[in-house]
């Protein structure tokens, strides 16, 4: 390092560039008295030491990373520093008198704010631009007396007008505020992703959080007092529109303020009728008056951040309104997972719960998250290897042994009952972990879900390693008796852990395909290959439950041997095991026979050259199927199928169209057949209960997913016969149908199964 | 066209087919491995490899369409940094609605400079690349296209096109294990180009971008993992997105 390079690092450190602020300058209440004597001019010191810099000569610390580099902004330039921006706030009259049309309009503009910040916008973009939100932020704890929109000095002197906005609008904001805190406080608590779901930041504003809700709740009631004394003062409609405006923050200032931290019921009343009133608002907005006056970019020159000047963010009224109307309904049947029978209709609302067409709000992820879990209690009754259990028990019916309440009484070390609990007990913490991992991944938006899942199988499938071992233990433990192969050529036992540990690796694996075509991640190109493996693995899951159900009698009848009573409930319960895994393999079967139709579908298309591959003159075919399987590549089972295999099975070089298209359409009409049998089963049997509407729509989705899939093959059939194509095999049919083009749709179908629309062009 | 970290703008749609007049000038060349300076204060960058003819550029700029098309692909010129870091940052910031400070071009161009080139026409700057190459969580060398940028009446005549395969040239002659990018995902135009070059879409990253739009990375694998060792393998999530949690990242997660 030159003599040089060292004056200059000493006079940066100097500098102190690379000390943090204190956070107590944020949050002290005014800048600290700093008298003269505390400054010193550096210019001189500082031009010396960049003079002895070349141009373009990077000062770099080695922990410096690219991420602080776009992060660094440029001071004076108009485009990155909002200290820049005019001070528009500051000539704001708060107290002003308004008309009750410009209340109502200013008070529309902070719903939609509001919502704009809910779906994942900055305050600084949304709410705090508004001026009078800003007039009442305090940067310390103030006393609400002292938390006011200041006084009016002009020469408007409408009483009504000026109270409209110290009795209506000043409480109807502080109510605002306080709902914001309420809403970070909540979603502070859970798993949600700063910044890319939701931003919490407050700019070292403070939120009335030294206030509690019912306190501001009291400011509303006498907004509604004071309406009620001046009804006679306004329009009839105005009055409805500007009292209901009041009675809804009211009630969601309750809501916010209870979440889902009470009895179902409770809850569930509280968010139906909060959306009932909001869509009352539609109604009344006509009459708003437009207030731009009352809203500035300008804000963000006073505000703590490290990011350049940002737009408003707007949304129309409408949206805010609906997304608010689903968001509370979305809340108000959370309760039901306390409901649930068992953890399996938990998991299918779970399951369901992100892929709602209006994409539930984070604030609504982060309350079923709360309902899900709280201190250290699943869903208000269970600890974690409890849940465990009873979906070992309803999913793989194990020997009864293991999970005999009389194990927890031994206490022999040597004994066989200490000896299975312990095992078990290693089970339950370990797999309670993994399945308490599962349900809050599955909150999570849906891209992020994908990315997580890619992590998330590399544990289950340790876990499922080590399950292995346990249940080879357990076996000898219990002397279970094995069954034989169905060609007697093998002794089996049930391997209950590993098996259940299996299974929802499986399902995982699938669902990381499935949200493949739902993000949007798999280009048409890869449609047959990604949808041969999805095939793959609904084979595994198919067969891996077959299994499953070999078991459940034998099992059955160990568990019924000692009395009647016994016998009877052991019938019971396996009974229902049956139903459950006959449905899981009858769902399977049809995704399965689906995606096949899929595959056969696009292969042909793609040898017909209406799917075109990019010229990737860039790396290689294998390279790209290793980075595509990535995720699966270290799997033990399943496994990842060597690329000339993987080709072989998707292309079908030597099978002609027309016979692949046969096999395609007989695929679909399995699948369609099959899924409208599954369509009539009752939801329970579907493990849906809690959820119906969204488990029908999305067999709904399926079934018109298949029906379009069906009418393309029907379609391709008849171009193929004209063309001439029929018995053309893969090199032979090299791009030859002219005339003929696809168009994907998605809208409308089964978002992992786009449907091609086959036209002529 | 301009393809950004953070905030990309639209794209015309590049055309493939190149332009019959377009003519390369230099050929990437063969750089030698250039480790990661460690050194606080890196010492200046010297041009490696032999003198070659550098296209000096016309800071005024025009906005009438082209009219001849001598347009040549240059590497970027660390002793030229004066006059051209300028319209660098000009042609990209025009295209961005949040221009980056000048700190992220030095950071690319310091330490990756000759991973930059440059498309001139008559002396005009018309295109430009920045990207970088570094070992990425202690396994794969990793290259990065960070911006990619067509100044308008040049678009839809492969110049993009022209310029990040240069840059994946570079990449290949430095050994590089693999090439990742980001990209919004309504910039259909953008990914139609890097996928025609071979990239797959790996991830689909929601609201990575400050104006809450959601961008696909995009990767290129060059060797096989037995060979290079490519990173991820599902462990680490890049970058600060898996550290997102509560931290406030600010701008775009890069890495």
């Amino acid at each position: 390092m030159s003599t040089d390079t060292h004056l200059i690092l000493q006079a940066l450190s100097s500098l102190e560039l690379n000390n943090e602020p204190s956070m107590a300058s944020f949050q002290s209440s005014s800048p600290p008295a700093l008298s003269d004597k505390d400054f010193r001019d550096i210019t001189d010191e500082f031009n010396a030491a960049s003079d002895k810099l070349e141009v373009g000569q990077l000062v770099k610390n080695t922990n410096f990373t690219l991420f602080q580099a776009v992060a660094a902004l440029e001071i004076m330039d108009a485009k990155m520093d909002s200290g820049l921006l005019e001070p528009e706030y500051e000539s704001f009259e708060a107290a002003k008198p308004r008309e009750p049309e410009e209340i109502i309009g200013i008070m529309d503009r902070l719903l939609c704010h509001e919502t704009a910040w809910h779906l994942g916008y900055a305050l600084a973009q949304t709410l705090f631009t508004s001026l009078y939100i800003d007039k009442l932020l305090p940067t310390r704890p103030l006393k609400i007396t002292e938390m006011t929109f200041g006084e009016y000095k002009g020469d408007d002197d409408s009483k009504i007008g000026k109270e409209l906005v110290s009795e209506v609008l000043y409480p109807y904001c502080l109510a605002l505020i306080k709902c914001c805190e309420l809403v970070i406080r909540q979603i502070h608590q859970e798993h949600i992703y700063e910044e890319e779901d939701f931003i919490t930041q407050t700019y070292g504003r403070r939120l009335l959080d030294f206030y509690e809700a019912e306190q501001i709740s009291l400011f509303l009631d006498e907004a509604i007092q004071w309406l009620s004394k001046h009804e006679a003062d306004f329009v009839p409609e105005v009055y409805k529109a500007l009292k209901d405006r009041i009675w809804i923050r009211q009630r969601l200032l309750l809501g916010f303020s209870l979440g889902v931290n009470a009895p179902g019921s409770e809850v569930t009343e509280q968010w139906t009728l909060t959306q009932e009133m909001i869509e009352s608002l539609l109604k009344t907005h006509s009459l708003a008056k437009p207030v731009d006056w009352a809203w500035s970019t300008s804000i963000q020159r006073k505000l703590a951040s490290q990011v350049p000047p940002r737009p408003i963010i707007d949304i129309p009224f409408k949206d805010a309104v609906d997304k608010l109307k689903s968001a509370c309904h979305d809340i108000s049947t959370i309760p039901r997972i306390w409901e649930a029978d068992s953890p399996s209709n938990v998991l299918s609302y779970f399951y369901h719960f992100m892929k709602r067409t209006h994409t539930p709000l984070p604030y609504v992820s982060s309350l079923l998250q709360t309902a899900f879990s709280k201190n250290g209690m699943i869903l208000k009754k269970f600890r974690m290897h409890e849940l465990v259990f009873e979906d070992l028990k309803d999913l793989c019916f194990p020997l009864e042994a293991l999970l005999d309440e009389r194990n927890k009484s031994a206490e022999a070390p040597h004994s066989v009952a200490f000896q299975i609990r312990q095992r078990m007990n290693w089970f339950g913490e370990h797999a309670g972990r993994s399945f308490f991992e599962l349900f809050r991944i599955l909150t999570q938006n849906r891209a992020r879900l994908r990315r997580n899942l890619c992590h998330t199988i590399l544990d289950w499938d340790t876990l499922q390693v080590e399950a292995e071992e346990v249940d080879n233990e357990l076996k000898d433990l219990t002397n279970e008796k094995p069954q034989l192969s169905a060609d007697c050529s093998q002794e089996l036992f049930s391997f209950p852990l590993s098996s259940w540990v299996y299974y929802y690796k499986i399902r995982q694996m699938e669902l990381i395909h499935l949200l493949g075509f739902e993000l949007d991640i798999y280009q048409p190109h890869e449609f047959a290959g990604m949808y041969w493996y999805l095939q793959h693995y609904l084979r595994a899951r198919i067969s891996h439950l077959t299994r499953i159900r070999n078991f459940v009698a034998p099992n059955m009848k160990s568990a019924g041997q000692k009395n009647k009573e016994k016998e009877k409930s052991a019938e019971e319960r396996a009974k229902r095991t049956y139903a459950w895994l006959n449905y899981l393999m009858m769902e399977g079967t049809v995704v399965h026979d689906l995606a096949a139709a899929s595959t056969y579908l696009c292969t042909v298309m793609a040898r017909l050259g209406l799917i075109k591959k990019p010229r990737q003159p860039y790396g290689t075919d294998e390279l790209r199927y290793e980075l595509r399987m990535k995720p699966f590549l270290t799997i033990g089972i399943p496994e990842v199928i060597p690329f000339e295999h993987f080709q072989i099975q998707v292309d079908m070089e030597f099978h002609d169209n027309s016979t692949l298209l046969e096999q395609a359409r007989l695929s679909c009409a399995d699948a369609k057949k099959h899924l409208q049998y599954l369509i009539k089963l009752d939801p329970s049997t579907a493990r849906a209960p809690i959820c119906e509407d969204d488990h029908k729509l999305n067999m709904s989705q399926l079934l018109r997913s298949c029906l379009g899939v069906g009418i393309a093959i029907m379609k391709l059939v008849g171009e193929v016969e004209e063309a001439g194509l029929g018995n053309a095999t893969g090199e032979s049919s090299e791009g030859k149908l002219d005339g003929v083009v696809i168009e994907w749709v998605r809208e409308g179908y089964h978002k992992s199964f786009p449907v091609p629309n086959v036209k002529r062009g | 066209m301009t393809i950004g970290l953070a905030q990309p703008s639209s794209l015309s749609t590049p055309n493939n087919s190149p332009s019959p007049i377009q003519t390369v000038v230099i050929r990437p060349r063969p750089l030698p491995v250039r480790s990661t300076p460690t050194a606080p204060v890196c010492p200046l960058n010297h041009h490696h490899g032999p003198t070659l003819f550098v296209a000096r550029i016309n800071l005024a700029m025009t906005d009438s369409a082209p009219t001849s098309s001598q347009i040549s692909y240059v590497p970027y010129d660390p002793a030229q940094e004066a006059t051209q870091l300028e319209s660098v940052r000009e042609l990209i910031s025009s295209e961005l609605s949040e221009p980056y400070s000048i700190y992220v071009y030095r950071y690319f161009l310091y330490q990756w400079g000759d991973l930059c080139y440059l498309a001139v026409d008559s002396g005009q700057l018309i295109g430009v690349v920045i990207s970088k190459l570094e070992v990425h969580r202690g396994a794969a060398l990793r290259g990065y296209i960070a911006m990619l940028a067509v100044r308008h009446q040049y678009r839809g005549r492969g110049i993009a096109t022209k310029l990040v395969q240069l840059v994946i040239e570079a990449m290949v002659a430095r050994n590089a294990d693999e090439i990742a990018l980001e990209t919004e995902v309504t910039n259909v135009a953008a990914i139609k180009l890097y996928e025609g070059l071979g990239f797959l879409r790996s991830k689909h990253l929601h609201r990575y971008y400050l104006n809450g739009n959601s961008a696909f990375r995009l990767v290129l694998y060059l060797r096989p993992s037995n060979e290079g060792h490519h990173c991820e393998h599902n462990q680490g999530e890049e970058g600060l997105n898996s550290e997102k949690l509560h931290q406030g990242c600010s701008v775009a997660d890069i890495y």
